[in-house]
């Protein structure tokens, strides 16, 4: 059984499939909206920092991550959920940093299944 | 499931993320069903009425004004009064979940608990057996607090024989004598029953009665399901009965309280089965498909009740006596057959598959009493 405590995948694949009805295509699709609709939301994250609006910051967190839960981006879920939950934080715990990396490494994962999967 | 029934029929989805919004326009246009989609809560209330729709779809976290806000609106008004809401939301943080079930939502879903495809068949389940002419108004929170003051006391005396008759049941070694007893105890409980039956709706007392009574003709009609689970049930509803009157006659009678359980099981239809016998005893249930997150909610949060149905169930109870004490609650833990036990533990109780309706709902009304 696995436990809160243990490091989530970042892309747990068959919840994604579960998301998009075990259509690859809608896979595909899912994939290309979510990388989309999320760099646009840490765009607005930077543009609200920079503001000072953090409840935006959180309220996007919140958002995002929900898309990213039913992506199967657990990781990167988790990630957002601290910044939802702790703010942004800073120096080496600048959860909004953190978040970031895990998208970029959630992207990498959601583009190496679309195109093993794609070609299968 | 198909969309039988609910072809046509139009969905109000409020929610502010962009991706959420497309991914359930289109599975739910897939679906057969009109959709208009709206970001806010302000906007939602707005169109309620252009669109007229069959049922809302709502986040709870959303900017200008949240879905609890939006669901209390919509509760408060005579011709929405009765209009299905189904809040999908991320937010399952305990006193968020109070205040929502407040509201009188029609179903709580955790979106990044229920895959795509079950929000959409709960959709047209609840589209097929709810509208809004004839909608069931949910029980409506009652503001009393502790023990509430006692009904009349029943006329009927206690009947030292129903014990007697109700111990011949649980030692029974023949199908006959299992029957003689049991339609022995049916006919001496029946005055009290019936007492019970008498009761407001969706009080302890009548939801007693009617599970009793569902169990018993469970019982007579097929002996052969007489299960040691089913038969720990029964045990417990005779105990409940006899403290009825012990120290003193005492009939719960006034609408529960709803509360909410926690449902953790991974087989969709299951859990989806669990939640709805639930919501027969008032308890407002929260499900979760993957076991850690059903222990994390359990961490955050305080349930009535918890069900739970682990691959490993005996090593997921032993995570769940790890956690807080604060956190524990009374548990049904979901066994198989030939693992079943009567526990000892109060608190506690293993319900054996195939589940049996009446077991469940019997089991999970006397572990979560509110009275």
């Amino acid at each position: 059984m696995s436990t809160s405590d243990s490091e989530p995948a970042i892309l747990d694949e068959r919840m994604l499939m579960e998301t998009a009805g075990d259509s690859i295509e809608e896979a595909t699709n899912l994939a290309g909206m979510f990388h989309s609709l999320t760099s646009a939301a840490f765009a607005d994250m930077r543009t609200a920092v920079a503001r000072g609006d953090f409840d935006e910051v959180r309220r996007l967190a919140h958002r995002t991550a929900g898309s990213a839960a039913a992506c199967g981006l657990m990781r990167l879920a988790t990630a957002l959920r601290t910044l939802e939950l702790q703010g942004i934080g800073d120096g080496n715990a600048n959860h909004l940093d953190r978040a970031e990396r895990e998208f970029e490494r959630a992207s990498a994962a959601l583009s190496e299944f679309v195109s093993r999967e794609g070609h299968s | 499931m198909n969309g039988v029934g609910a072809v046509g029929r139009r969905i109000l989805l409020v929610d502010d993320d962009p991706f959420i919004i497309s991914l359930y326009v289109s599975k739910l246009k897939r679906a057969g069903l009109e959709v208009e989609a709206v970001a806010n809560g302000e906007e939602a209330l707005r169109r309620l009425e252009a669109v007229r729709p069959d049922m809302v779809i709502l986040d709870l976290n959303m900017p200008k004004l949240n879905g609890i806000e939006v669901l209390k609106q919509i509760r408060s008004t005579p011709a929405l009064e009765s209009l299905p809401v189904l809040v999908l939301t991320n937010v399952c943080s305990d006193s968020v979940m109070r205040e929502t079930w407040e509201a009188r939502p029609t179903r709580y879903l955790i979106k990044r608990e229920t895959p795509p495809n079950v929000v959409i068949d709960e959709v047209l389940a609840l589209l097929k057996t709810v509208t809004p002419a004839t909608a069931e108004k949910p029980a409506a929170p009652v503001a009393t607090a502790g023990r509430p003051a006692a009904e009349p006391v029943p006329e009927t005396p206690w009947q030292p024989e129903i014990m007697a008759r109700a111990g011949e049941v649980l030692d029974a070694r023949s199908t006959e004598g299992f029957q003689s007893a049991l339609s022995a105890f049916r006919t001496l409980a029946e005055p009290f029953l019936k007492r019970c039956r008498q009761q407001s709706a969706g009080s302890f007392a009548v939801l007693f009665a009617e599970a009793l009574d569902a169990l018993v003709a469970e019982l007579l009609g097929h002996p052969e399901n007489a299960t040691p689970s089913l038969l720990r049930a029964f045990e417990m509803s005779v105990e409940r009965l006899h403290s009825m009157f012990d120290p003193a006659p005492f009939i719960p009678g006034r609408p529960l309280e709803p509360a909410i359980a926690l449902v953790v099981a991974s087989d969709d239809f299951l859990r989806d089965s669990i939640g709805r016998l639930l919501e027969r005893v008032v308890l407002r249930p929260i499900r979760a498909g993957r076991e850690d997150v059903g222990l994390h909610l359990m961490r955050e949060n305080t349930f009535k009740l918890a069900v739970v149905d682990a691959a490993a169930p005996e090593e997921y109870l032993e995570n769940i006596h790890a956690l807080p004490p604060a956190a524990q609650c009374p548990l049904i833990l979901i066994t198989a057959p030939e693992d079943y036990r009567p526990t000892q533990k109060p608190g506690l109780e293993r319900l054996a598959k195939p589940i049996s309706s009446t077991d469940l709902m019997v089991k999970a009304l006397l572990l979560s009493e509110r009275l």
